[in-house]
């Protein structure tokens, strides 16, 4: 599903990715993991288009997508999620997942003339599954700058939801979140976001990382140190001296 | 109707074309300084078509709208890969570009044994389609508010559609419209188009309501006006600019005794809302608000009848 291939990214003299090699097949859910500048967010911004690598390759579903513009690769089914959350602020939940929908599909000059749906109204099936799936349903109508955090984090997914993406990539999907609301996001992106899709998630909380992942990768310094099923991962020595600073992993 | 109250009317028409057209830009999250360069080409253009090619009037305004939007999407899609503030200074750059080229270019025909067209620093006079016809100011007044109502309808047709969100979502968070899928520079080109069109529908008014136009009233003053109405009045409806056109043009005409300190008052009351409301007077939690009590109201008269 997606490739990296000696993939490698520069801000000045700074490498923040070097030679990373990376195959993730359909239907996984990959955990990248690493502390804090390791490169995580650099390589999901790479691989969205945020900006283009320095060096190697990307493929995604079988095109090669190095260099394309965000908008191009967005539109071969893939969605993302933002650690500092990106949501339209002053629009309603209900607006920013049809919006979402609405971005990929434009429909023509004439279409983008048609009016746009009001909730309940024609075409807006689709967007209302997604709320439902999220739980977020009763409150579509709510500015989503007046939503709490992790309802915030569940209209993110309910936007790669609508798409119907087929890699869909979370960064920190419960950074700032208490340890229940760790658990239902761990249910959520198990039980809705996974089925049928591919998954990248990157997240600090090692609850989250056990409760969802099938595969592991970790990152320092811009490299890959290790990769693997999770329990075999985080039980390397040099994996819980970079991360974990040689605490057990049960105790983050 | 006095002559006086006719042309601050006629003003406050004409100068808001300018000020919807800078407010469609900034709808997209751009800042244009530049709005002002359409304005001025499409009052010459449309001079030109009715004066030298002796052409009816409407298809003079079509001809000063399309000469503007053209050009405008042509600059756009040369400029607006820049971000931000180069972005803005590019348009300030091209529109003083357009004012002095204007100061030089002299192109006169004969027309009835008179030399007519632009004359360089003179300006272009003799537009006089106005005389010919016989036209009062007054029923010239009811064009431009004829059609600034339809501008209007246009652009809030489009705001309800989905053009309208798009343009919303690269105004609020353009990384965001990338990563969804929507071509960020494509659409603002477009915007940008429709922003040079509006500007030109303004300046073809302006040249046969004044019957001649001279560069220096497309100065840059004319731009950061055109700015300042929309986020003085607001970015959350096409409403927004017009409300700032007339507190400006309008109300500080009217009283008087401020007309010396117009610029001050004016001045202050745009930083004062940058503080407080820096999307302006009904920006666009204020309009959802207003929409959602309509909307009660009407679903409340609804089930009450």
């Amino acid at each position: 599903m997606l490739t990296l291939q000696g993939l490698e990214k520069r801000f000045g003299a700074l490498a923040a990715l070097s030679g990373i090699d990376l195959e993730v097949p359909a239907g996984e859910i990959l955990g990248i993991i690493g502390p804090n500048g390791s490169g995580k967010t650099t390589l999901l911004n790479a691989v969205t288009g945020v900006y283009p690598p320095s060096a190697g390759r990307i493929a995604f579903g079988g095109a090669d997508i190095t260099g394309w513009k965000g908008h191009r690769i967005a539109r071969l089914g893939l969605a993302r999620t933002f650690q500092n959350i990106r949501l339209f602020p002053t629009m309603t939940v209900f607006q920013n997942v049809w919006a979402a929908q609405h971005a990929r599909t434009p429909g023509g000059l004439l279409g983008l003339l048609r009016s746009r749906p009001r909730p309940g109204g024609g075409d807006t099936r689709r967007v209302e599954a997604a709320l439902e799936q999220v739980g977020l349903l009763a409150s579509r109508e709510v500015l989503a700058r007046h939503l709490p955090l992790p309802a915030r984090r569940r209209l993110e997914i309910a936007r790669a939801l609508v798409v119907d993406a087929r890699l869909v990539l979370l960064d920190e999907p419960a950074g700032g979140m208490t340890p229940a609301e760790t658990a239902d996001m761990a249910r959520v992106i198990r039980e809705v976001v996974a089925p049928g899709r591919t998954c990248v998630v990157i997240e600090h909380k090692m609850a989250l990382i056990t409760g969802v992942c099938t595969r592991l990768c970790v990152l320092d310094f811009g490299r890959k140190i290790a990769e693997g099923h999770p329990d075999e991962v985080l039980d390397r020595a040099e994996v819980r001296e970079v991360y974990l600073g040689g605490v057990d992993a049960s105790d983050a | 109707m006095d002559d006086y109250v006719i042309t601050v009317l006629s003003n406050i028409g004409m100068i808001s074309f300018v000020a919807l057209s800078a407010y469609l830009l900034l709808l997209t999250g751009v800042i244009s300084f530049g709005q002002q360069a359409y304005f001025g080409l499409g009052a010459y253009a449309a001079g030109a078509a009715t004066a030298m090619l002796l052409l009816p009037i409407w298809a003079g305004i079509l001809i000063g709208a399309c000469v503007a939007g053209l050009m405008a999407a042509l600059v756009g899609a040369l400029t607006l890969r820049l971000r931000g503030l180069y972005f803005s200074i590019s348009t300030l750059a091209f529109a003083e570009m357009v004012r002095l080229v204007l100061l030089i270019v002299e192109v006169q025909v004969e027309v009835d044994g008179e030399l007519v067209g632009p004359a360089g620093a003179e300006g272009f006079h003799d537009i006089r389609w106005m005389f010919e016809r016989d036209i009062s100011l007054g029923e010239f007044m009811l064009l431009i508010y004829a059609l600034l109502a339809l501008v209007l309808v246009a652009l809030l047709l489009i705001e309800r559609s989905r053009l309208g969100s798009i343009f919303r979502m690269l105004g609020s968070d353009d990384l965001l419209a990338d990563m969804q899928g929507l071509n960020v520079v494509g659409y603002r080109v477009l915007a940008a188009g429709l922003a040079g069109v509006l500007a030109g529908i303004g300046g073809a008014l302006y040249a046969h309501f004044t019957t001649y136009v001279e560069p220096q009233f497309f100065n840059v003053m004319l731009g950061v006006h055109a700015l300042a109405y929309g986020l003085i009045g607001g970015l959350g409806t096409a409403f927004g600019p017009l409300i700032g056109v007339a507190i400006d043009v309008g109300f500080l005409e009217a009283v008087r005794f401020i007309q010396g300190y117009r610029m001050i008052v004016f001045g202050g009351l745009v930083a004062l809302l940058l503080i407080f409301m820096p999307r302006g007077l009904l920006d666009e939690e204020r309009v959802h608000r207003l929409k959602a009590r309509f909307r009660r109201r009407g679903d409340a008269h609804a089930a009450g009848s």
